[in-house]
């Protein structure tokens, strides 16, 4: 179950090597000495390297984008989903509900064999604007994008973008949560379906300690069991064995309210209460923002964990460049208001505990990379308007 | 590696001894001199009284508070101090203290314990059928809005009609029985535990309900299991506060035409005497006022352990 899965399919595998830039083989990181890796990072600020590493960041992109985005990604950084001309997914036309095999999916170059199953998220078009008349607030404009379905192993997609650019909106959308659900115009399909509401299926972690003050840890975890009529003493049990599996305590924590815990540990709690209801996607809106830096590595340390065991497709809203390119295998880029993704950047998976990855110079160019990108989509954004 | 040693040198002296343990004797003279050239002198904090917003020490508040008592009671005596004729202001409006005190011999006669009884009784019905009709209206209410918008006129019209004028309605509808006094003291609260009981539901974030939509509750589920065990505290803050005044409306009812209860005693007191009694009952409602609420409240504290502000 927990195989780690860029080798269980070899398709990714495959498609590991096809971007093959940023990627270091494990151990490579290990050196001589462990405190002076950290020192190894001056290089990634030689001008010649980065331009190099910018380079074959730029190529990966490219060469992702081909297989990724909805449209083809010109080698113009700022490629701003064109209104006038729709490019991209053309069967899929407004209103109309099922696509069967949308062409988005063209993934059988390198990204493994493009499946029967419809993909487990795909916004086309999608725009979100509040209001009427001249006060109208346009907070997300024609996000399209589509993540696939591949069979035991869920995609971690990391949003990045700027503050006010409509993530949460993105993500409150998959969630079914109002009043960003329903869109205003576009379509948003989960499992090829239309979103009615929220529902288990699609487990969200605010960044706002959400657990609930008057239960303990134990029926904070239990709730959605509860909820589901199991009975007491088989739902306590599953719960008990959650607390220990995002690193908390049973025999110390189990009993405690949250006004007992720290916020590390509220968020422990709001992780177990979601994957306990084994969601096909997991939403999370920067739920470690809050968290101090040596709380939050181990946090996303216990995360990869849980996402290997479990496979579900997340969500990862996230200021943090470091933590996107972590984590994720995807990056979205978002723009600022109205927001849209500017770009899909494809980034190895974690490998590694958090600490020794991102002590790796080669982790520091990805990261530097896309800093570098960002700024680049930024300013060319500000002059395109 | 090359700047430690550097840092805690000036500061701390003591700590920077640890890495060089070979030589402890040299690094350890030259440190004390630095200890004591840099010692820092301990400050003491200020005093409770030049701070804002601190309280004096538990003992200190009871003695400010015990001066204050007894400088009225020392008050009160003097200007009743002495034989009738000479005194300041008449035993008929005001009794002396010990003339006070001795008149509790005569409350046996009175029946001053069913008096208590039957007061608090009637305060306890009254305010338990309004807790039982306020509280769950006032939850169905708050979570489907169409309800709090049919039922907002008249809890307007309840609450804005002064509640001494609700006594003529009662004494028409239901004469002067018990229910009488219970339904006004119940028509006097039932508004305010509505309106409490729909503020408390609605000001439970909505980030709980979003978490419980996105773990699979239902409408009824997140009623019954966020939104009401969330805001209870809140409701039975609300409620407490309701039986303190439910307390004194009750007196009111209970001076027409009472067979017994704590206001008839006090209104018969003032007509026919003794008038030490009136001071004395004051005395004694005060108490009780006091000692229920301080029941109350620590059921509350106890039930609702999660809540630190109660």
């Amino acid at each position: 179950m927990s195989e780690p899965n860029d080798k269980g399919d070899t398709a990714k595998a495959e498609a590991e090597q096809a971007k093959a830039v940023a990627h270091v083989p494990p151990g490579t990181g290990t050196g001589p000495a462990g405190g002076d890796a950290v020192k190894a990072a001056p290089p990634a600020r030689d001008p010649a390297a980065e331009a190099a590493a910018l380079a074959a960041f730029e190529a990966e992109e490219t060469g992702a984008a081909e297989k990724d985005l909805p449209k083809p990604a010109p080698s113009q950084v700022v490629e701003a989903p064109a209104p006038t001309k729709p490019v991209g997914p053309t069967s899929i036309s407004d209103g109309r509900v099922n696509a069967p095999a949308p062409p988005v999916v063209s993934a059988g170059t390198a990204l493994g064999k493009p499946l029967a199953k419809p993909p487990v998220v795909q916004f086309d078009k999608v725009t979100k604007t509040y209001g009427h008349g001249p006060d109208a607030f346009t907070a997300i404009k024609d996000v399209s994008f589509s993540i696939e379905d591949y069979p035991g192993r869920g995609e971690f997609i990391s949003i990045l973008g700027p503050s006010g650019c409509g993530k949460s909106t993105v993500i409150r959308m998959i969630a079914g949560l109002l009043p960003q659900f329903p869109q205003t115009s576009g379509t948003i399909l989960v499992d090829g379906k239309i979103i009615t509401g929220p529902g288990p299926d699609r487990g969200m972690v605010f960044q706002d300690y959400t657990s609930f003050d008057n239960r303990s840890v134990l029926d904070n975890i239990a709730f959605g069991l509860e909820c589901r009529g199991m009975g007491k003493a088989e739902r306590r049990d599953q719960a008990s064995h959650w607390i220990s599996k995002v690193g908390l305590s049973v025999k110390r924590d189990a009993d405690k309210f949250p006004h007992e815990l720290s916020g590390g540990m509220r968020q422990r709690v709001a992780i177990a209460r979601t994957l306990i209801l084994e969601p096909r996607i997991i939403l999370m809106d920067e739920p470690f923002g809050a968290l101090d830096p040596p709380t939050r590595t181990r946090m996303q340390d216990n995360l990869v964990q849980l996402w290997r065991e479990q496979s579900p497709t997340i969500f990862f809203i996230t200021h943090s460049i470091e933590e996107a390119v972590y984590l994720g295998d995807h990056i979205l880029l978002f723009s600022n208001s109205p927001g849209t993704v500017l770009k899909t950047i494809r980034v190895p998976p974690p490998d590694r505990p958090s600490i020794e990855m991102q002590r790796d110079p080669h982790f520091q160019e990805t990261v530097t990379g896309i800093r570098d990108i960002i700024d680049k989509l930024e300013s060319s954004s500000r002059a395109g308007d | 590696m090359t700047d430690e040693p550097k840092k805690p040198e000036p500061a701390k002296p003591a700590a920077a001894a640890k890495p060089e343990p070979a030589k402890p004797a040299a690094a350890a003279r030259p440190a004390a001199q630095v200890a004591k050239a840099a010692a820092p002198q301990v400050v003491a904090p200020p005093p409770w009284w030049r701070r804002l917003r601190a309280d004096p020490p538990v003992p200190i508040r009871m003695a400010l508070g015990g001066v204050l008592v007894f400088l009225v009671f020392l008050f009160w005596w003097i200007i009743t101090h002495g034989p009738v004729v000479e005194r300041i202001i008449s035993p008929a409006k005001l009794p002396s203290p010990g003339e006070v005190w001795d008149s509790i011999s005569l409350m046996g006669e009175r029946h001053l314990g069913d008096s208590i009884f039957d007061t608090l009784q009637r305060v306890f019905l009254g305010v338990g059928i309004a807790s039982l009709v306020g509280v769950s209206l006032g939850v169905v209410a708050a979570s489907h809005r169409g309800v709090s918008a049919a039922l907002g006129p008249l809890v307007i019209f309840l609450r804005s009609v002064p509640m001494g004028a609700l006594l003529p309605l009662t004494l028409i509808l239901f004469s002067t029985g018990e229910e009488q006094k219970i339904m006004f003291i119940f028509l006097a609260i039932v508004p305010f535990v509505f309106s409490d009981t729909m503020k408390a539901v609605s000001l439970v974030p909505e980030r709980y309900v979003e978490t419980a939509q996105t773990l699979g509750a239902s409408r009824t589920q997140i009623i019954l299991k966020v939104l009401v065990p969330l805001s209870i505290p809140d409701i039975i803050t609300s409620i407490r506060f309701q039986v303190g005044l439910a307390l004194g409306y009750i007196m009111l009812a209970e001076e027409i035409d009472t067979p017994r209860g704590l206001g008839q005693l006090i209104m018969g007191s003032e007509r026919e005497g003794p008038r030490e009694h009136v001071y004395l009952l004051l005395f004694i409602i005060a108490l009780l006022a006091y000692v229920i609420d301080l029941t109350l409240r620590t059921i509350q504290r106890g039930a609702f352990t999660w809540r630190r502000d109660l």
